[in-house]
């Protein structure tokens, strides 16, 4: 039996108003999946991310990822390197005054080598094809190379579980093709927060579905997304490729 | 020291230097005639002494001389250069960090203040001096200070989830080379020289 590489039972989260994003989720993932995190605004799908990353409070019963016990001690701070997340927008996350520096900052920060360091931004800059704007300024560059050098920020910290809030927002067509080639050239552990059910479909071969905070279906990608009276109860449609023709 | 630092965009400095010459002038244009002292020439009833116009003169060539240094630093470095400076030079790392982390958000929320005043004139705002206009400028920075602190708090989380820990490391480490070396001594040399020359012709 494959030893699961996130394990959380009864995760609970609320904001500091009091107001709860997430209500007592548990959630299985093996090593390897892909899987497409889906709902409304305001389900809680970026409260989870934050929760796995170990970015904000939370509580739980149970709560490995990658194997490490987060409710025990001061593991929570190891997380980040863990399980890396992926921002909603690239400008909150691009702070460097290039390229190359800001994919080598969270390799720094795991305190490594500076020849390590240079070898996995090499590596990261590499798998996102982004090579020869190495040393441009990040701001400069447009939205889809953003979301590249950002992505890149998480690969080369070398993490086991790549979270990706909305990858695909705001990017034109060919930004969009070339990072789900990416993705589906990547091996690691992907959960991806998505309203693009088409993207879904193509990098995904598990879905879960939440709303109001708590988990309301989890099965196969394209059972999930097929079910019209499912999505249409929790405000979403079946994406166009699914459709059954009238 | 502005031009060797600048070379050869001078399109940079020149309308600098131009705006703080100008305004220079307009603040010890009244200091002749406000000093009393030896007059020197008379405009109608304004009289010009000899001591004010020492001290306008002092006033100016200090002024621009602070002025010219500081734009010869800020035009021959970029800001990520000069933090990176200043830390090596001792000031505390988290002071440092804000300051860049704020430097470069400035540049997102300027974007998003100009997002927000197209948006104001899409819906037919025109700025006036009403209790209305004053109202919605008012709603407006508000907005933007919400936005601020919105935004600082992802930027917080992003730096939180790549590991951060209090102190800003970088790839590359730098290193002075022998024509920085050459160029301190020589603003070293210039200075000393003069002071000598002074001793020298006091004496």
């Amino acid at each position: 039996m494959i030893n699961p590489i996130i394990n959380i039972q009864e995760l609970s989260h609320a904001y500091a108003d009091g107001t709860k994003s997430i209500h007592q989720i548990n959630l299985q993932i093996n090593p390897g999946e892909s899987i497409a995190i889906i709902g409304p605004n305001g389900a809680g799908k970026t409260s989870l991310f934050l929760c796995i990353a170990g970015l904000v409070s939370f509580r739980a019963s149970t709560f490995n990822i990658s194997g490490i016990n987060a409710l025990e001690g001061d593991n929570k701070l190891l997380l980040p390197s863990k399980a890396a997340l992926l921002f909603q927008d690239s400008d909150d996350q691009l702070f460097c005054p290039t390229v190359e520096e800001d994919i080598a900052f969270g390799p720094i920060n795991q305190g490594l080598s500076k020849a390590e360091v240079k070898q996995r931004v090499e590596i990261a800059l590499e798998e996102v094809g982004l090579i020869e704007k190495r040393n441009k300024v990040p701001h400069q560059l447009s939205g889809g190379e953003k979301r590249r050098v950002a992505l890149a920020g998480l690969l080369a910290m070398n993490p086991d579980i790549l979270l990706l809030d909305e990858p695909s927002q705001f990017l034109d067509h060919r930004s969009r093709r070339s990072l789900i080639n990416i993705l589906n050239e990547n091996s690691h552990t992907k959960l991806i927060a998505t309203h693009d059910f088409e993207m879904a479909l193509e990098t995904c071969t598990r879905a879960i579905l939440l709303d109001q905070g708590k988990i309301v279906a989890d099965g196969p990608v394209k059972t999930i997304l097929a079910d019209e009276s499912l999505l249409k109860n929790h405000g979403m449609e079946v994406p166009y490729s699914l459709k059954s023709p009238r | 020291m502005l031009l060797v630092c600048t070379w050869p965009d001078f399109g940079w400095w020149l309308p600098r230097i131009f705006w703080i010459i100008a305004g220079l002038i307009v603040f010890i244009l009244p200091t002749p005639f406000l000093t009393p002292g030896e007059t020197v020439f008379e405009w109608g009833i304004l009289k010009a002494s000899k001591e004010g116009l020492d001290t306008s003169l002092l006033i100016f060539s200090r002024g621009l001389a602070i002025s010219t240094l500081a734009l010869a630093l800020i035009g021959s470095s970029t800001i990520y250069d000069l933090v990176r400076g200043a830390n090596g030079l001792g000031l505390p790392s988290k002071i440092c960090s804000i300051f860049w982390l704020g430097f470069r958000h400035l540049d997102l929320l300027s974007h998003e203040f100009k997002r927000m005043r197209v948006a104001l004139r899409a819906r037919g705002y025109k700025i006036n001096s009403s209790l209305g206009s004053y109202k919605t400028i008012a709603r407006l920075s508000a907005n933007m200070l919400v936005r601020a602190l919105d935004r600082s708090e992802h930027v917080g989380l992003a730096i939180k989830a790549r590991g951060f820990h209090g102190v800003f490391n970088s790839l590359d480490t730098p290193k002075t080379t022998w024509r920085e070396f050459g160029f301190f001594f020589a603003m070293l040399l210039i200075p000393s020289s003069l002071l000598a020359l002074d001793f020298w012709l006091g004496n």
